[in-house]
């Protein structure tokens, strides 16, 4: 055989990616038809399906076999039981009018919907009431921004390695936005900018869009043109 | 002044992929050709490269395409609709590396017999073929590997990718990522060596 080493062979490798014209267009004639015949969306109604027949199965099992609990054999299901409270609500779609904004109604006429972002990881999973969940709940429910963002640092603190520290970031740098300390917002928004937080991107065209809004408001104040 | 400040994200210009990704959220079935246009190239070198199969790599180019249309719900918007498809793919390949596979062990059984009969001495020297061979070698090598870090060496060594992306694209930290990689390498190595 020959004496290649492994860069040898992934060099070889990288060689396979292109396809010639007449195989893209054949693959994306193929895509078109199977959306047409309704591929993409037919797989999750066969699980549904599945999952049905397995459920009638089961229950119907139980049923013949006495071996169901006493609630599903003829007492009236328990409604709360039945639906688990999530662990953190969802944010809501429009962030509410603030006490600014009545003061200047021109500007309020602005759509305002700078809604921290969700967070990245499952929800389902964290404990309540969190740390991230409390801040949460200042910066959407109290709309007290200042305690949001001590409530923020304070989960950066204590869970420097915890689920939600990049939400963390990202939201405190919106904490002093409102807050009006651009000079820290700016400090805080630059790694977004940067691309420097993993994941990748998250946020970035975001951040940049506002360090740009703070570079320019700070150009303003400065009577620079 | 705070008032503009809130405002700030809601006045960004929105970029070709999120008005795309609207679009598929939507069910625009023309979103998901526009996605082709703009994406089969990379997601055709990384399939193909992952599977070690061209033709089976366009069956997963086409399942990615296919399955947009639902995964799109999963898009969290924290990284790019390239990084999710590539994504996609890398969820859909199992299936198409065991036909690749199969494919591959059918063409080995061919090729040696072709060799058997004098047939390739010829095109033995030929640099295209050489090239050909050492990809199929490390296809089979990756073989070996699950599937989790046959993506993360695919996408870090074949495809050049930063540790940081990859972690995007997979789903999985920075940190499991690179390990994944250390494994990939070293069993790669062995394996490789083995069949000198």
């Amino acid at each position: 055989m020959t004496g290649a080493g492994l860069d040898d062979h992934v060099a070889a490798l990288r060689e396979l990616g292109d396809g010639d014209g007449e195989v893209v267009a054949d693959t994306r004639a193929r895509v078109r038809d199977s959306l047409a015949r309704g591929r993409g969306a037919a797989r999750p109604a066969g699980w549904l399906v599945a999952a049905c027949v397995l459920a009638v199965g089961g229950v119907s099992w139980g049923f013949a076999t006495g071996r169901l609990p006493e609630i599903w054999r003829g007492a009236p299901p328990v409604v709360e039981q039945a639906v688990p409270a999530p662990a953190l609500p969802e944010p809501p779609p429009e962030l509410p009018a603030t006490r600014a904004s009545v003061a200047v109604p021109a500007i309020a006429a602005a759509p305002a919907v700078a809604t921290p972002p969700p967070p990245i990881a499952d929800r389902a999973a964290v404990p309540a009431p969190s740390r991230y969940e409390r801040a949460y709940q200042l910066y959407f429910h109290d709309r007290d921004y200042a305690a949001a963002l001590a409530a923020l640092d304070d989960y950066l603190a204590r869970e420097p390695r915890g689920q939600f520290v990049v939400e963390a970031r990202y939201n405190r740098a919106l904490c002093l936005v409102h807050l009006d300390r651009l000079a820290d917002a700016a400090a805080a928004l630059a790694p977004f900018a940067r691309g420097d937080v993993a994941p990748a991107g998250y946020r970035q065209r975001e951040a940049e869009q506002l360090l740009e809004k703070i570079a320019r408001r700070a150009n303003a104040v400065n009577g620079a043109p | 002044m705070t008032v503009s400040l809130l405002a700030w994200t809601a006045v960004a210009a929105p970029d070709v992929d999120d008005d795309l990704v609207t679009r598929l959220r939507a069910g625009d079935r023309d979103a998901v050709e526009q996605a082709y246009v703009a994406h089969h190239a990379a997601i055709r070198a990384f399939a193909r490269r992952l599977v070690g199969d061209p033709a089976t790599g366009e069956d997963l180019v086409h399942d990615t395409f296919v399955a947009l249309p639902r995964a799109i719900r999963g898009f969290r918007g924290d990284a790019s609709l390239r990084s999710f498809l590539l994504g996609v793919a890398v969820n859909h390949a199992r299936r198409h590396i065991r036909s690749a596979m199969r494919r591959r062990r059918a063409t080995e059984a061919m090729a040696a017999q072709q060799r058997a009969g004098g047939a390739g001495a010829a095109a033995d020297a030929g640099v295209e073929l050489e090239r050909r061979r050492l990809a199929d070698r490390l296809s089979a090598a990756l073989d070996e590997l699950p599937l989790a870090q046959r993506a993360v060496f695919v996408l870090c060594e074949a495809e050049q990718r930063t540790s940081v992306e990859v972690a995007a694209i997979v789903g999985a930290p920075e940190g499991t990522v690179r390990t994944r990689l250390m494994h990939a390498k070293r069993r790669l190595r062995e394996l490789l060596e083995d069949v000198r």
